[in-house]
């Protein structure tokens, strides 16, 4: 797991208190598709990644295709810095 | 004007070329258009559907689904719009309990769905761009249950035994909502709608009859749309919306995360909000940032439609905690109080579960005389719904809410008998019994948390992730619970009852 996929990872388990062991949550695990985040836990989600990384988000990339997966929130910040 | 069916055609005929809705994705149909696909979807309809036929639509709001219901409705039929989102068990159980004569869905969920008997007619069609097919169940099957001859359509809401209940509701209760808010809330064509609700939820109504009555546009809001208050705030900004109907909790969410501050909202003139109580401190902040608009708290159970109103007005004092009442009577409605089996007519200080008569009151439940019998009582010759709600009056004769007399709960408007919730669990192969309750937390205890305590067979705690997937197969998203607590034994009453106040108090 990349740093960045630390970070975000340590966000979800801690603060959001994702219902899964940390070792169960992995590069691809599905975050929003599989309901392990609810879509307030996505609101304050993208409220971090804006702040941790110094990224924006527009209305319409506040979605699954950007945040389902560590890999897909990691994949949407590099395209951003 | 009798019927949904004659709103509509009249509406075809006077604004042919008025842009009747929109999709956020920009696509958009003029009145002229959707005539004409609703009628296509009528025209396939008719040679099979008699005036008391349901007919199930199972579609993501667009133009297409919009199309579908009101060819149903021109064919004559009640529709029966479905949660496309809900677990297939559960529409599959709605199709049968509601006898639905046929449904129009996607190819995916035509083959997903398991009803208790085969279909016997299978059709693809295409509609405004979208691939859609239709099924068709055989007569004999259909005419086993009884049906009001003016049923418009049917809703089906949460049902404390587990299964959920159809609100069977008649052109005429509906007619009597869509004018008076017409007239209300001086609607014209020019209005811009938004339509955040499903059409499954009864907010759909006037998301769609009111604004088509007048010939106004609607602009469609998709279910993943709606959980993201960025991009609602934007499309308000967009397309210029003027009337913006949804539930505190999701004007609440557009305040906390849709980053008002980058967006014009200069043309909204009307904010509606019913489905559940609105806390003072943010609808204040609301109302300070959209002070052009004005604002209406609208109350009514699905079994009613909105009963009572309540404009806002005057200044905002900031000190204020208790809620706003949920108002008057509208014009069509009757309210009464009932104080223990007695009921009465409003007067200042008096307290009991609200009850409501008049025109709007449903015309029972679907294929539940005994459930219906329960809580519909002639009262001076007047059909009367007991809401459940406990309320007061006040000294204007305004109605305040203050509680349930029952195990329902309201979340982002939707109903959810927490019974239905301990049903579904009881259905887990290691749960050996289960109790479900609610808290209320966040600021000024405004969001509603569903905790499930459960023994299980094998004695060990499930995984909260198995819990909720397996959940998933029974009951919608919404119902889902936030917390799961694993006890080695429930706590009883005396008479061998789950014990709810202990298991709250253990919280």
């Amino acid at each position: 797991m990349s740093s960045i996929q630390e970070t975000v990872s340590a966000y979800l388990l801690n603060e959001l208190n994702l219902p899964v062991k940390a070792g169960e949550l992995s590069s691809t695990t599905p975050l929003l598709s599989s309901r392990l985040i609810d879509s307030i836990s996505a609101l304050l989600l993208v409220e971090f990644l804006e702040k941790e990384f110094n990224i924006q988000f527009q209305p319409h990339e506040v979605s699954n295709d950007n945040l389902d997966s560590l890999d897909l929130i990691e994949a949407f910040i590099k395209e951003r810095q | 004007m009798n019927t949904l069916r004659q709103l509509i055609e009249e509406a075809f005929s006077c604004f042919p070329d008025h842009v009747a809705f929109y999709q956020l994705d920009g696509d958009s149909a003029t009145y002229g258009l959707l005539a004409e696909g609703s009628e296509s979807v009528a025209g396939m309809l008719r040679p099979f559907i008699k005036s008391t036929d349901r007919v199930a639509i199972c579609l993501p709001k667009s133009i297409s689904s919009v199309a579908c219901i009101f060819g149903a409705i021109k064919a004559g039929a009640a529709y029966l719009p479905l949660d496309v989102d809900a677990p297939v068990g559960r529409n599959s159980f709605i199709l049968s309990d509601a006898r639905a004569s046929a449904i129009l869905t996607t190819p995916e969920w035509a083959n997903a769905i398991t009803p208790a008997h085969p279909p016997y007619f299978v059709r693809s069609f295409s509609l405004f761009g979208r691939e859609l097919v239709l099924l068709q169940w055989k007569r004999s099957y259909q005419d086993a249950i009884e049906i009001p001859a003016d049923l418009a359509y049917i809703l089906y809401t949460s049902g404390s035994t587990g299964k959920p209940k159809g609100v069977m509701i008649t052109h005429s209760n509906a007619l009597c909502f869509i004018h008076w808010c017409a007239d209300q809330f001086e609607v014209t064509s020019r209005d811009v709608f938004s339509s955040i609700a499903p059409f499954h939820f009864d907010l759909s109504i006037f998301d769609l009859y009111t604004a088509i009555s007048k010939g106004a546009c609607v602009v469609l809001i998709d279910a993943v749309s709606v959980k993201n208050p960025m991009l609602l705030c934007e499309v308000i900004q967009r397309f210029s919306i003027t009337c913006w109907y949804a539930t505190p909790t999701t004007l609440k969410m557009m305040l906390r995360f849709g980053r008002m501050d980058r967006y014009q909202f200069d043309s909204l003139r009307l904010i509606l909000f019913a489905g559940e109580v609105f806390p003072v401190a943010p609808l204040n902040e609301l109302r300070s940032r959209w002070s052009q608009a004005q604002f209406y708290n609208l109350y009514g159970p699905t079994e009613t439609n909105v009963c009572t109103y309540f404009a806002l007005s005057g200044a905002i004092d900031s000190h204020q905690e208790e809620p706003f009442p949920i108002g008057t009577a509208c014009p069509y409605s009757t309210c009464y109080i009932l104080v223990g089996n007695d009921p009465q007519i409003l007067k200042p200080g008096l307290e009991g579960e609200l009850l409501v008569g008049g025109q709007s009151v449903m015309a029972g439940y679907l294929n539940n005389p005994d459930r219906s019998a329960e809580c519909l009582l002639d009262f001076n010759g007047e059909k009367c719904y007991c809401t459940g709600d406990l309320v007061r009056v006040d000294k204007n004769l305004a109605i305040h809410y203050h509680g349930r007399k029952d195990r329902m709960i309201k979340r982002n408007g939707y109903r959810i008998e927490l019974g239905e919730i301990e049903s579904a669990l009881h259905t887990h192969p290691d749960i050996s019994e289960a109790g479900v309750v609610h808290q209320q937390k966040g600021a000024n205890g405004s969001e509603t948390q569903i905790i499930a305590f459960y023994g299980s067979q094998s004695g060990d705690e499930i995984s909260i992730v198995q819990l909720q997937e397996f959940l998933t197969g029974f009951v919608p998203m919404y119902m889902l619970p936030d917390q799961y607590v694993h006890l080695q034994e429930i706590p009883k009453t005396s008479t061998h009852k789950v014990n709810y106040p202990a298991l709250s108090a253990s919280l």
